[in-house]
């Protein structure tokens, strides 16, 4: 209770400040606009639909984008912990890519795939796919030998025996993988539709620089930051809960 | 000491001593044994060299007897239940289940690891049902049976909570319904009291016997505290400290239900530590040395 109070103040104390500010005048409108006209823009974008349409297209690609690194990442992930070749020559490899912004994808796959949405998806898959992958495997290779033992013994083998317990032993550690995959695909998917793809909330990013209208910028990146703590919370609030109360870990983080 | 036959052996008093056998050769014996170790040593190889931890085992197991094998730290004990578990493979030698090579793994032998293995991501219900589910067991008879293997280890009204919520003596009582639920052959412990406070084990040893004297399943016991070995045991094994031999063997014809505090129960204990004393302080000599090298 006290803590939502203090949070409703500091919002309170930040947009005050904002309307202050914004209300001296010292800069023109067009460079800062108030809250009001930020509010505005939110509302004219949500009532012709065009917040809408963008929202939905991006959360589309996010979805196909992010689906597909979590099925490939944590396939990879598996192997790379349990193949002791691949993890020697293949691991440092994906170590290195990982520290590759994945905006860097851009260019070869509009060279591979044109103008395309596979060439967006492409991108995002790149941007979660070796955070995904890492966790996997730190979370399958921090598994007590012991419970291996105790699922052998009780006789799961084979894929059962990475279902019913590796997977979940690992769960702790592979959410935070998840979480992090998820804020790369994330901003993946705004800077590639920023730059080439029509449509998604980065075009609508842009489009609001190139009408000179920073109350729609200001109020796409409001959206883009709501939608995704949104996610957040959804995806993974309840899957951390559920761990932490299973598990008994007092703090998560 | 006898070695012409491994059930065998004369009873006097509290304990008699137990032959261990030294040749599987005759057939009978695997008709007779639900388990036998035939010559098994086990070896690991390192960059340091090789450690042997079992060397020559020969051992028969009777159909539902109660044998526990007490020897001090690094006696091999825990390789010798991996073995028989199927976790692992003997270097040479063979097993032999109900008269036959065992396999690997093997199926009927569960083992109740000292650190246990419940699985924290299930609760107490879903970790006992994990084997039968395995099995591939419908959901309603493996909630049935779980239940009912709850009940006998006085957990039912903890079914749903999770491993994390419990003490410790709950715990252990977990791992052993998640065992006997899988109705097993061969049921293999390794020290799981060993971590326990002196009163949750003596409730734990009484219920232990209890179950082995309603459903008389074969129970292969590992300890390094002789009197439980004593307490629990038809028979009690002893291994000496590396590399892992069989010692000496006894039979104990205590009367069940058996007391810790039974004189005649220490004082078998006291004959049977005297032998063990041996063993312990090589053990004992050995990691002291290891200490100065390391210094």
């Amino acid at each position: 209770m006290r803590k939502a109070f203090r949070q409703l103040a500091f919002y309170i104390f930040l947009i005050g400040s904002w309307q202050l500010i914004a209300s001296l005048r010292i800069w023109p409108p067009y460079l800062l606009p108030s809250p009001g006209n930020v509010l505005g823009a939110l509302r004219d974008g949500l009532t012709d639909q065009t917040f809408l349409v963008a929202t939905g297209i991006s959360m589309r690609r996010i979805a196909l984008g992010y689906g597909l690194s979590v099925l490939l990442g944590i396939s990879l992930g598996l192997l790379l912990a349990t193949n002791r070749f691949l993890e020697e020559s293949l691991g440092g490899f994906v170590l290195s890519l990982q520290s590759l912004p994945s905006i860097c994808w851009l260019p070869l796959a509009v060279l591979w795939f044109g103008l395309t949405e596979t060439a967006i998806l492409f991108v995002v898959l790149m941007g979660s796919l070796l955070a995904v992958t890492i966790s996997t495997e730190m979370g399958i290779r921090h598994v007590p030998r012991i419970y291996l033992q105790a699922g052998r013994n009780l006789g799961a083998r084979g894929p059962r025996l990475f279902w019913h317990v590796l997977l979940p032993a690992s769960l702790p550690h592979l959410v935070s993988g998840l979480k992090q995959g998820w804020a790369f695909a994330w901003r993946s998917l705004i800077s590639g539709e920023m730059i080439f793809v029509s449509l998604g909330l980065g075009h609508l990013l842009m489009m609001g620089r190139d009408l000179n209208d920073m109350s729609q910028v200001v109020a796409v990146m409001i959206l883009i930051m709501a939608l995704g703590q949104v996610v957040d919370h959804v995806l993974f609030g309840r899957l951390e809960h559920s761990i932490r109360h299973k598990w008994g870990i007092v703090s998560f983080r | 000491m006898a070695k012409s036959s491994i059930l065998g052996g004369g009873k006097n008093g509290g304990r008699a001593e137990a032959p261990i056998m030294s040749e599987v050769s005759e057939t009978p014996w695997l008709r007779e044994s639900k388990l036998i170790l035939e010559n098994v040593s086990r070896s690991y190889s390192s960059s340091n060299g090789t450690l042997t931890a079992l060397e020559n085992i020969n051992l028969a197991v009777k159909e539902g007897e109660f044998l526990c094998i007490v020897g001090p730290s690094g006696c091999g004990k825990s390789t010798l239940l991996n073995l028989m578990a199927g976790l692992d493979r003997p270097t040479s030698g063979t097993i032999w289940a109900d008269g036959h090579p065992m396999e690997v793994p093997h199926k009927g032998h569960i083992l109740i690891f000292q650190e246990l293995g419940l699985f924290p991501w299930l609760t107490v219900r879903e970790n006992v049902e994990f084997g039968l589910r395995m099995q591939g067991i419908g959901e309603k008879e493996r909630r049935n049976r779980a239940r009912d293997y709850l009940r006998m280890v006085h957990l039912s009204r903890f079914e749903n909570s999770y491993i994390h919520q419990l003490s410790g003596g709950m715990k252990q009582r977990v791992a052993l319904a998640r065992a006997f639920a899988l109705e097993p052959d061969v049921l293999l412990m390794d020290e799981p009291f060993a971590a326990l406070d002196a009163q949750t084990r003596d409730l734990l040893h009484e219920e232990l016997e209890r179950i082995w004297i309603e459903t008389h399943k074969t129970i292969f016991f590992v300890t390094h505290n002789v009197r439980e070995a004593v307490r629990l045991g038809d028979r009690v094994i002893l291994l000496t400290f590396r590399p892992g031999r069989l010692k000496s063997g006894f039979f104990v014809d205590l009367p069940r239900p058996r007391h810790l505090e039974d004189p005649a129960l220490i004082k078998t204990a006291r004959e049977v530590l005297e032998q063990l004393r041996g063993e312990i302080n090589k053990a004992v000599e050995a990691e002291y040395n290891r200490d100065e090298e390391s210094i």
